[in-house]
């Protein structure tokens, strides 16, 4: 088995194993017999803190295209959109995670998978390529959250 | 409870068909409640101002539970919106210390119905069971517990089935404001800030939302710059957006969608440029102590010019106007 690469948030380390591809919004990709199962990346699991909740706005057997908004997820450092990593059609959301959001942060990478799509792997990043992605994002992703968080706090 | 009591349940978009176990299971348990008339409908966000559900809940004259994935706030207001009117009922769903009636107290309230209106949010109940025996306890007599015996199985006895019905609506996403009337104090900005035209404003000079349908998918703006925090969307990821006053008085989390949206550095790099030259220290007022634009930042390194401020708000509708 191939050691997975690893990512310095700062001091935090993030985890990306090779086992699989990945999407440049921060998803991972386990093309299937059943499709393509998708799950957010240790990088943006980082980033969202303890997840508490996420929901969907676009009904299983829906067409959808890369960048659709799927759904929300809220968690104690962040809320975000959740947006389609390819064109294709969603066939399942995970219902384990939705009954509890935390096996986002417990299990990232295997029962905290997020839906399931009927697509073809186009656009998706080998892991090396990944990590070249978050490397040459981080210093304007901090400077985001950055400026983010100073003009976010009501004091 | 004195009188017949109806309970909507609303479906969470997504919400599978046949029903889900929680779904069903809570159907059943209220409509096996004597003196509850139950029915399910799509979500309610989503429905149509004038279809069956909400012309099914104006024609109800008697108290009414509404159980929403939504805010309490959100579900009562949206309500309100759509005719169905009433005073606030204390639920758990509310914040600690939140008063109904100050809550929903406002100036241009005058008629409306001394029924109750009681919201509970969906989102905050694993199971079932809990949530019916907290309905049964708030309607019940003015919040005083009722015994577990209440909870009695569905179809305990043969003469009473489960008689809950489901309202036949088709329903797709749908995307708008929510006025908040308690908070609004009629300064109009929402008016004056909307492209779309979805406010209007009537006779006594008070604004409403008239063409809600002409909102932008996805855009808070209006949200965002309304002073007095009393526009709502249910839907947006935000709580203090979407109807949680308890976030809205905490600092504001994170909003990562800029970086989950997953553009590339250089795509984001470009956005920041563009919408730093298209709003010269107009959305942000610099801080006081922030060097002459002439002058080169003293601290940075960058390649690039540093640009003002960002104020990701504005950048989020920034980017909305992109996808045109």
């Amino acid at each position: 088995m191939s050691k997975p690469l690893v990512f310095w948030m700062g001091k935090a380390l993030v985890v990306l194993p090779v086992d699989r591809l990945y999407a440049p919004n921060h998803m991972w990709a386990l093309a299937e017999p059943g499709g393509v199962r998708f799950g957010l990346s240790a990088y943006a699991v980082r980033l969202l803190g303890e997840v508490h909740r996420l929901g969907w706005s676009i009904e299983p057997g829906t067409t959808v295209a890369a960048g659709d908004t799927l759904g929300y997820i809220e968690a104690s450092k962040a809320t975000s959109d959740l947006f389609c990593p390819v064109a294709g059609t969603i066939t399942e959301y995970n219902p384990a995670v939705l009954d509890r959001p935390s096996l986002v942060n417990s299990s990232l990478y295997d029962a905290g998978w997020l839906f399931r799509m009927s697509a073809e792997p186009t656009g998706l990043l080998v892991p090396e390529d990944y990590l070249a992605h978050l490397q040459a994002g981080w210093p304007l992703v901090q400077r985001l959250l950055k400026q983010q968080m100073e003009q976010g706090d009501p004091t | 409870m004195t009188a017949e009591v109806h309970v909507l349940i609303s479906r969470p978009r997504g919400e599978p068909q046949p029903l889900s176990t929680f779904y069903r299971d809570l159907a059943n348990g209220l409509a096996a409640v004597p003196g509850l008339k139950v029915a399910l409908a799509p979500h309610l966000y989503d429905l149509a101002p004038q279809g069956p559900t909400f012309q099914y809940l104006r024609s109800i004259p008697t108290d009414l539970v509404v159980l929403a994935a939504l805010y309490p706030r959100a579900s009562f207001w949206l309500l309100d919106a759509h005719g169905v009117r009433g005073r606030m009922g204390l639920t758990s769903s509310l914040a600690d210390g939140e008063s109904p009636d100050a809550l929903s107290s406002s100036h241009r309230r005058d008629g409306v119905p001394q029924r109750t209106l009681w919201c509970f949010d969906l989102r905050r109940y694993q199971d079932p069971e809990p949530l019916v025996r907290e309905i049964l306890a708030t309607i019940g007599t003015g919040g005083a517990h009722v015994p577990a015996t209440s909870m009695a199985p569905a179809g305990a006895g043969p003469q009473s089935p489960p008689a809950w019905h489901e309202i036949a609506e088709p329903a797709t996403p749908r995307w708008y404001p929510v006025l908040d009337f308690h908070e609004c104090n009629d300064c109009l900005e929402c008016l004056n800030f909307c492209l779309f035209g979805v406010y209007s404003v009537d006779s006594a000079g008070r604004p409403w939302v008239e063409q809600p349908d002409a909102c932008r998918p996805g855009c808070p703006a209006c949200a965002r710059i309304c002073p007095a925090g009393a526009i709502l969307f249910p839907q947006h990821s935000d709580p203090a957006i979407a109807g949680d006053r308890f976030a809205a008085r905490k600092s504001l989390r994170l909003d990562l969608s800029q970086v989950l949206r997953g553009f590339r550095p250089a795509d984001l790099a470009a956005l920041e440029r563009a919408r730093a030259l298209a709003q010269p220290g107009q959305a942000t007022s610099p801080p006081a102590d922030r060097p002459p634009a002439s002058e080169p930042a003293p601290q940075s390194q960058a390649p690039d010019p540093s640009p003002p401020a960002l104020d990701l708000d504005t950048l989020v509708d920034h980017l909305d106007k992109l996808d045109d």
